[in-house]
């Protein structure tokens, strides 16, 4: 079947679309739009009862799935974030927990996973650089000193770093990777706020100048690095894919009924033929992506061989198309879809970066190209 | 019934002792290089005879009529078990023999006809050619003008039948003629099957694009057939026309339920190209080979997606739409992909060289999925009306009998009317 969605994991499903319409509807995303921290304590509290950031936490270290595969259960949970363009990290801060969970320390596991899980403290994932060169390292470089490393440079594109507690960060160390969880209220760590296409969400720079930290605090180091970073990256990509795919279904049914509802020349526009067509088109990219982000959360739930070649096959295609998909929604609206009153422009926005975020569409078929030793 | 593993144990033991193993599985056939002619078609029929006779053909048709009565999944197991081995091949008429008119008749037409010809299918004595599309009427299917005459239990046709893929091979053709004139167009249609060497009957090739004959024209000259040979209800084919198109856009086909296999070996005919240039490391030749293996798989993926929902709700025309639309849109995209990783190589090439020829076929050929079968537009209709539930257009030809519908031709002006 297209993708095995068990008893519980409908539970999740259903409660997480009942708490995102009842406590953060559209309207409610728009006032933490303005609000100075954009996301409210109560919100991460509440959501993690629902259980949204253990997920990828190994029930060994207190964490909780609710089917086999605790991406596919956050696959769910990324998609309906998706439909009505939640507020907040949870890509992110799941991808921190999760590499604690699978490479941190006891000690890391102990002092950092238990607020995280509890929405009581925010990490967030620093990887990009401030170009958006989503490379291994790209940005910052590490180097050993006698007592860790120390790093130099700045990352981009990351979120929520107005109001993380602890950053995971992903730097260069003479051509390897080497990645540290470090609090973002360290020596030598400047976060810089920044504005951004989605105003539903927010994105910070962070710059190491000089910042030195003990090698305790790297996940994975020696060895590897790579791997997490390959785990990390993937897993990303699923959720990323997800959310995007929530977010086009929710657009795409405003669209449809908008085009039955809306008259011009005595008739619905709905029933012009171009309108049809672009539908229809738009319909097609849709149910592709949905196909896609099935495949995706399949061979990376199920840690197949081809898991990070269909990731990025599912990360290249969603975030292409979703763009082209966007458009074509945009366009039926007409004028109404270019005031800001109107919610369309939220998922134009979220779209265009989900595109970008953790790798664009060409960074992405690179990638590929690397796996068949192209 | 036979249990699934035992079938499959048998089939196995059948297949390997009495086919011929496949020696390159992924052999392409280029439509308009390897033609195919009536001279190839014995040793194809010798072969479904033989499968036929073993008890392997029509495993899930009924078995009054020469079928095998299993399941859909028993035949998932012989498609699984026989995937590497030489199987009957008979070019187009094969999809439109056993997938479309094959299915279409075991649902519509009558014990006595099924009986007489579902056996002589199965066992490759009858090869079926559509006999749907006209000069004047193709993606408008209904407003189709052969008319077939009523004479005592004979039925008279005249007119004339256009593109279809196969017949100078075919025996048969199944045929959609009108019946009555003097109601709307859809109820006035009917059915039958037409043999291809029936007095009156001409069937001429017609060149296509790529320098094969293989589509042809049928010209209709008072044709005799009895009244035996119609499918299903006098003046009720519009129905029958329905479920044929949902079974040519694939819902008869026979897929594993299992999801497919990964994304396998990176677009092989493009990285092979890429390498006879020396051209896989220019960025913008590994974003195509890239982009174009991601959508190759996305089609698979959507294939896949769709199986699902038709056997979660049944088939439906409207899902199956979105299948034929992707193959519409992305098989030119295919081809223009390897056009520009080609370059030159792949507009000019020596005399029978293969892999120089095949991109330039396959770019002629690419948008055959765009037309034929229903066009995209087409396709993108009945998706924005069945699937989105948008509002119908005007319509300008259902509500009156079809003597009074614009058919157009030289010297007329359109009324530009909906009614009257
Ligand atoms: C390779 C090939 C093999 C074929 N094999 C067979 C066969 O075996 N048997 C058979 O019977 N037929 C066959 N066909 C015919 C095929 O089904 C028709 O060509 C097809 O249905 C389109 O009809 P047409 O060519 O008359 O184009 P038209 O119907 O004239 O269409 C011309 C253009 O107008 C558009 N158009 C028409 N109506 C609408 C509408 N309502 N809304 C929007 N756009 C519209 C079409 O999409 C197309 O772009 C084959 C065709 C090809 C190319």
């Amino acid at each position: 079947m297209e993708i095995e969605i068990t008893e519980e994991q409908e539970l999740l499903r259903e409660m997480s679309a009942r708490f995102i319409e009842s406590n953060c509807p559209l309207v409610a995303v728009r006032e933490f739009m303005d609000d100075k921290r954009g996301i409210t304590t109560d919100y991460l509290t509440q959501t993690a009862e629902l259980g949204w950031y253990s997920l990828l936490v190994s029930e060994e270290y207190g964490g909780g799935q609710v089917s086999e595969s605790g991406i596919s259960d956050a696959a769910i949970v990324a998609e309906e974030r998706g439909r009505l363009v939640q507020p907040g990290a949870f890509i992110s801060s799941n991808l921190v927990a999760l590499a604690i969970s699978e490479f941190g320390s006891e000690d890391q596991r102990s002092s950092l996973l238990p607020d995280l899980m509890a929405g009581a403290s925010i990490a967030t994932w620093a990887t990009a650089d401030t170009s958006g060169n989503w490379d291994l390292g790209a940005g910052v470089t590490a180097t050993r000193s006698e007592n860790g490393v120390v790093l130099d440079g700045t990352k981009g594109l990351v979120q929520d770093a107005h109001i993380a507690d602890s950053i995971l960060v992903t730097a260069n160390l003479n051509g390897s990777p080497i990645h540290l969880i470090v609090p973002a209220a360290s020596s030598g760590v400047t976060v810089k706020p920044l504005e951004s296409l989605d105003i539903t969400r927010r994105f910070g720079r962070i710059t190491f100048e000089q910042a030195e930290f003990p090698l305790e605090l790297a996940l994975g180091f020696p060895d590897d690095g790579i791997r997490l970073w390959e785990r990390l990256t993937d897993v990303a990509a699923v959720l990323t894919v997800a959310e995007s795919v929530g977010a086009l279904s929710y657009l795409f049914d405003m669209v449809v009924e908008y085009s039955k509802d809306r008259w011009a020349f005595g008739r619905p526009i709905g029933s012009f033929q171009s309108i049809k067509h672009t539908l229809a088109n738009t319909g097609l990219l849709l149910e592709m992506c949905r196909a896609m982000s099935a495949a995706a959360t399949r061979a990376v739930a199920g840690n197949d061989d081809s898991a990070s070649e269909v990731a990025s096959m599912a990360k290249a295609f969603v975030g292409k198309n979703c763009i082209e998909a966007s458009h074509e929604c945009f366009q039926v609206f007409g004028g109404i879809g270019y005031t800001w009153e109107h919610d369309q422009h939220l998922y134009f926005r979220r779209l265009a970066v989900d595109a970008a975020l953790f790798g664009e569409p060409a960074w992405h078929r690179e990638r590929i190209c690397k796996i068949h030793e192209l | 019934m036979i249990s699934i593993d035992d079938f499959r144990t048998e089939a196995r033991n059948w297949i390997s002792q009495n086919l011929e193993p496949l020696e390159h599985s992924n052999t392409k056939i280029l439509r308009g290089v390897d033609n195919l002619s009536a001279e190839d078609l014995p040793p194809e029929r010798e072969l479904q005879r033989k499968i036929y006779q073993a008890g392997y053909a029509g495993i899930s048709w009924p078995a009054e009529y020469g079928g095998q009565g299993l399941t859909k999944q028993h035949e998932v197991v012989f498609v699984e078990e026989s995937a590497n081995y030489r199987m009957p091949d008979f070019g187009v008429l094969t999809g439109t023999t056993f997938l479309v008119c094959g299915n279409t008749m075991l649902a519509h037409a009558s014990p006595d006809f099924l009986s007489r010809h579902i056996p002589r299918i199965l066992a490759g004595d009858e090869l079926v050619v559509q006999f749907f599309s006209e000069p004047s009427a193709g993606s408008d299917l209904a407003g189709l003008t052969t008319r077939a005459t009523r004479d005592g239990d004979d039925w008279i046709l005249n007119g004339s039948k256009t593109w279809s893929s196969g017949a100078a091979c075919a025996d048969w053709g199944m045929c959609l003629a009108r019946t009555n004139w003097d109601v709307p167009k859809h109820r006035g249609l009917t059915w039958f099957a037409v043999p291809c060497n029936a007095p009156g009957l001409r069937i001429d090739p017609i060149k296509e694009i790529n320098g094969d004959e293989e589509f042809c024209q049928e010209f209709f000259d008072d044709v005799r057939i009895s009244d035996a040979e119609r499918i299903g209800p006098v003046d009720g084919g519009w129905n029958i026309t329905h479920s044929m198109l949902v079974f040519e856009r694939g819902a008869g086909r026979v897929v594993s339920e299992t999801a497919p296999a990964g994304p396998g070996e990176l677009a092989p005919d493009l990285v092979a190209l890429a390498q006879r240039l020396g051209r896989t490391s220019a960025p913008n030749v590994r974003q195509l080979i890239a982009s174009a293996h991601i959508d190759d798989y996305a089609r698979q993926q959507l294939a896949y997606r769709i199986a699902g929902q038709i056997r979660k709700n049944g088939a439906n025309t409207g899902m199956a739409a979105y299948g034929k639309l992707a193959t519409g849109t992305y098989d030119p995209i295919r081809a223009q992909i390897a056009l520009e990783i080609g370059g030159a190589a792949a507009l000019t090439w020596e005399k029978g060289d293969r892999d120089g020829i095949e991109p330039s076929i396959d770019y002629l050929n690419s948008r055959v999925m765009s037309i034929a079968g229903g066009s995209n537009e087409v396709q993108r209709n009945g998706i924005s009306e069945r699937v989105l539930d948008l509002p119908r257009e005007p319509a300008f030809d259902l509500d009156k009998p079809f003597r009074e519908v614009e058919r157009g031709g030289p010297g007329t002006e359109w009324s530009g009317k909906t009614s009257g």
